[in-house]
């Protein structure tokens, strides 16, 4: 049973995308609306599988070293010799945390999106997409080996390009599309390095082997009674770092090499460029894969390879710092945000930085806890920003829209319930999960804790400072120009004339799922992510001291911290439901550090001179150089003047006389003649 | 076949096709007019044909002969051919010179 249900959810969304992209290809605008239903009922039944593993997870768990996983054997992909990746999953309570927030934000979504896509000429397209994405990220989540992993974090990367380009008549679009893809090459690049590495150091790439292996090198003694294939793998790691010898550079550099790939698919400081961009998508997309769920993997992957990251406490402390600088960093940006999308992929970026701060502190539990209440909250904003941009036909200036409370209250109060878990509001999701990391952070590295705290604060702000422009002060707004990401064709176009409505009920009840697991996922998910974090190989122990710490800042930092939020809801209400004239007047005071911030810190005009620019220039003296020069002229223009070459010789000779013919034939005849009579006298 | 002709004979018959031969291609390269050229070819087949019947004569071998008998019955097939081609070269251009005929060099 746990095998059958373990197999069953990667194959329903793969089955649902075979089918979905058989009804896109058939063009047949009414059987495309199946689309819909059969990825929702796969995705949802994926989900209800995921429960079954997650009840018969404690049974299989209480076995081997430590805490291991459970193994269920698909099918067998690649056996070379000593190298074994196969298709079969690893199971423990972080996989299963992982199942339940992508299979169950995955059904919620894409209900909301059968009622937001409808009417699209890419209907079924659009779910085809959507069962690839989820389908991947179940390879990436249950693989049992780096490979498996790196499978689905490609095949999600590529989802995602398809989908962030879902659009592609729209330039915009396309250009968002291939800066994602390109920006998570460099990121890609580091990771499969890592991966190598890790074949070279521990001799295999599966988790059952090389987890036990680098927790044997990490503390020695603890960990005992390894298998025959991890210890080997113990042995062949013991090479590179074994007593007495010296660390080799190969094991050092593999955590900084994953942690590349990570930051590259979490959007994390030096690549988080393409994660903005990537809002040109559908919104229910923007909700699913850029906000809950892909963006996610390099948090995942940390926590899954923690013990590898434990080998260096470099890495972690490079990883914690720039968790910690992104979710300033991004917070920082979003202050001065005009689209809403915008201002939530920051707060995404932000967010995951928070969630990077935990892993790199070794707060694994908070960092995932805050993974799974972040994807409630977060797809939960998401969606009611789309269902604004719907009603009014495309429009997301901030500027552009005030006092939607009376047109769209249930909009309005699901927003307001999401806000208030990622500003951190007492007894909401996101203040539990947020404050397990700054806790951590603070018994660590007090520094990040306090750059912690004040981002909190920062994100508390922005957030209402989004709610109260959107819903509060005069009802005023002015309608987009575009339906679905097509400029509106007016002939037939009917959203026009609507006034803005909320959507109705059926497409609203996943936001109100959602809803109940920003608000209520925090109490009820705490001791359930803590026991299954426990049960697998995301565990750190914790020592004694840190542990003192930890109680010691556990009594003040959570309330230290949400008093600040809701000081800070309380300063967004003044500027912007109380007296807007001030926020504009402060504005204005600041206006250079406001610009710089609307700007995006100048990120993107960086690289276009540091990167783009010199790439550029470098294309152009090689296409000079090789191409025109070497390829064009020599190799190719030369090949073809050869010939005309000969000709310009041979050309005098055939001047059309016909007598010169028969004097030149004559000539030759008697020179034969001639010659032989000279050689047989 | 009786009489074999002497070495002296020989010479005056193989005299006798090397001019005609030589008239021939000296009218073929000097004339412009292509019936005129095509007559000088004839003769230098003429040529040819009396240098073989005299050897076929002096070596006492009747292939010459043969040789000389096909030489004839093509001749007279080319002669018909190239003459009907004259014509309709003449009727293209109505000149019968040479020169027109240049415009196929490189």
């Amino acid at each position: 049973m746990f095998e059958t249900a373990a197999k069953a959810v990667v194959t329903l969304p793969f089955l649902s995308m075979v089918i979905c992209a058989m009804l896109a290809f058939s063009k047949i605008q009414k059987t495309q609306r199946l689309a819909a239903f059969i990825t929702a009922g796969a995705i949802g039944a994926a989900f209800v599988f995921s429960c079954l593993l997650l009840k018969d997870l404690p049974q299989v768990e209480k076995n081997g070293v430590g805490a291991v996983g459970t193994v269920v054997h698909y099918f067998d992909w690649i056996n070379i010799g000593d190298f074994t990746a196969n298709f079969s999953f690893y199971i423990d309570g972080l996989t299963a945390i992982m199942l339940m927030v992508v299979t169950g934000v995955g059904t919620l979504i894409a209900v909301y999106a059968s009622w937001y896509m409808d009417g699209d000429v890419g209907y079924g397209r659009f779910f085809t997409y959507i069962s690839l994405f989820i389908f991947a990220m179940l390879c990436l989540v249950m693989g049992d080996n780096l490979l498996l992993l790196f499978l689905g974090w490609e095949g999600v990367g590529a989802a995602s390009y398809l989908l962030i380009g879902f659009y592609y008549r729209k330039p915009s679009a396309v250009a968002a599309a291939k800066k994602a893809f390109i920006v998570n090459r460099v990121g890609d690049f580091g990771f499969a390095l890592g991966l190598m590495g890790v074949f070279v150091v521990f001799g295999g790439i599966q988790y059952v082997d090389i987890l036990p292996a680098a927790k044997a090198l990490a503390e020695p003694g603890m960990v005992t009674n390894l298998s025959e294939t991890q210890a080997a793998a113990h042995a062949a790691a013991t090479d590179y770092w074994g007593e007495g010898k010296t660390v080799s550079l190969l094991l050092l550099s593999i955590p900084f090499l994953l942690m590349l790939g990570a930051f590259g698919k979490s959007a994390q400081l030096p690549l988080h460029v393409w994660l903005p961009d990537a809002m040109e998508g559908p919104t229910p997309v923007s909700a699913l894969i850029h906000a809950a769920t892909m963006v996610t993997a390099g948090v995942y992957m940390i926590s899954r390879l923690i013990p590898i990251f434990q080998l260096n406490e470099a890495a972690l402390l490079t990883v914690a710092v720039i968790g910690c600088v992104t979710a300033l960093f991004a917070g920082l940006i979003a202050l001065c945000q005009y689209d809403i999308k915008r201002v939530w992929a920051y707060s995404t970026v932000s967010q995951l930085g928070y969630m990077f701060l935990g892993v790199g502190v070794l707060g694994t539990t908070g960092a995932v806890f805050h993974l799974f209440t972040h994807a409630f909250f977060k797809a939960l904003l998401f969606l009611t920003a789309g269902t604004v941009m719907h009603a009014l036909a495309g429009q997301l200036d901030l500027r552009k829209m005030s006092g939607l409370r009376t047109k769209m209250p249930i909009t309005c109060w699901l927003m307001f319930a999401g806000c208030l878990a990622l500003a951190g509001f007492p007894f909401t999701s996101g203040w539990y999960s947020k404050d397990m990391i700054l806790v951590d952070a603070m018994a660590t590295y007090p520094l990040l804790g306090w750059l912690g705290i004040l981002t909190a604060l920062l994100t508390a702000f922005y957030t209402f400072r989004l709610w109260f422009k959107v819903f509060w002060g005069p009802t005023d707004y002015e309608m987009g120009n575009e339906h679905h990401g097509y400029e509106a064709d007016h002939h037939d176009e009917d959203h026009h004339h609507h006034e803005p409505h909320d959507p109705p009920m059926w497409a609203n009840l996943p936001l109100m799922v959602l809803t109940l697991g920003a608000v209520a996922g925090g109490f009820l998910g705490y001791g359930f992510i803590k026991n299954f974090i426990g049960m697998s190989s995301a565990a750190v122990p914790i020592d004694p001291a840190h542990k003192v710490a930890h109680d010691a800042a556990h009594a003040w930092v959570p309330w230290v911290a949400s008093a600040g939020a809701i000081a800070m809801i309380g300063l967004a209400w003044v500027f912007y439901v109380r007296n807007r004239a001030l926020a504009e007047n402060c504005a204005k005071t600041f206006k250079g550090a406001v610009r710089v911030l609307y700007n995006k810190f100048y990120v993107d005009e960086l690289y276009d001179v540091i990167i783009r620019r010199p790439l550029r220039g470098m294309g152009h003296i090689c296409h000079l150089l090789f191409d025109q020069m070497l390829i064009d002229t020599v190799l190719v223009g030369g090949i073809a003047k050869f010939p005309r070459l000969l000709a310009w010789g041979a050309r005098p000779f055939q001047n059309g006389a016909l007598q010169g013919y028969g004097l030149s034939m004559g000539a030759g005849v008697a020179m034969v003649l001639f010659v032989l009579y000279m050689v047989t006298k | 076949m009786d009489g074999i002709i002497n070495q002296a004979v020989l010479n005056h018959y193989l005299f006798t096709g090397a001019l005609l031969f030589a008239l021939g291609m000296i009218g073929f390269v000097a004339r412009r007019n292509l019936i005129v050229m095509f007559l000088c070819t004839e003769m230098m087949f003429q040529g040819v044909v009396v240098t073989l019947v005299a050897f076929s004569r002096y070596h006492l071998n009747l292939d010459g002969q043969v040789f000389v008998i096909f030489v004839l019955t093509i001749a007279a097939a080319e002669a018909a051919m190239a003459l009907g081609l004259v014509v309709l070269l003449f009727r293209r251009k109505r000149t019968l010179d040479a020169e027109a005929w240049s415009a196929m060099k490189g």
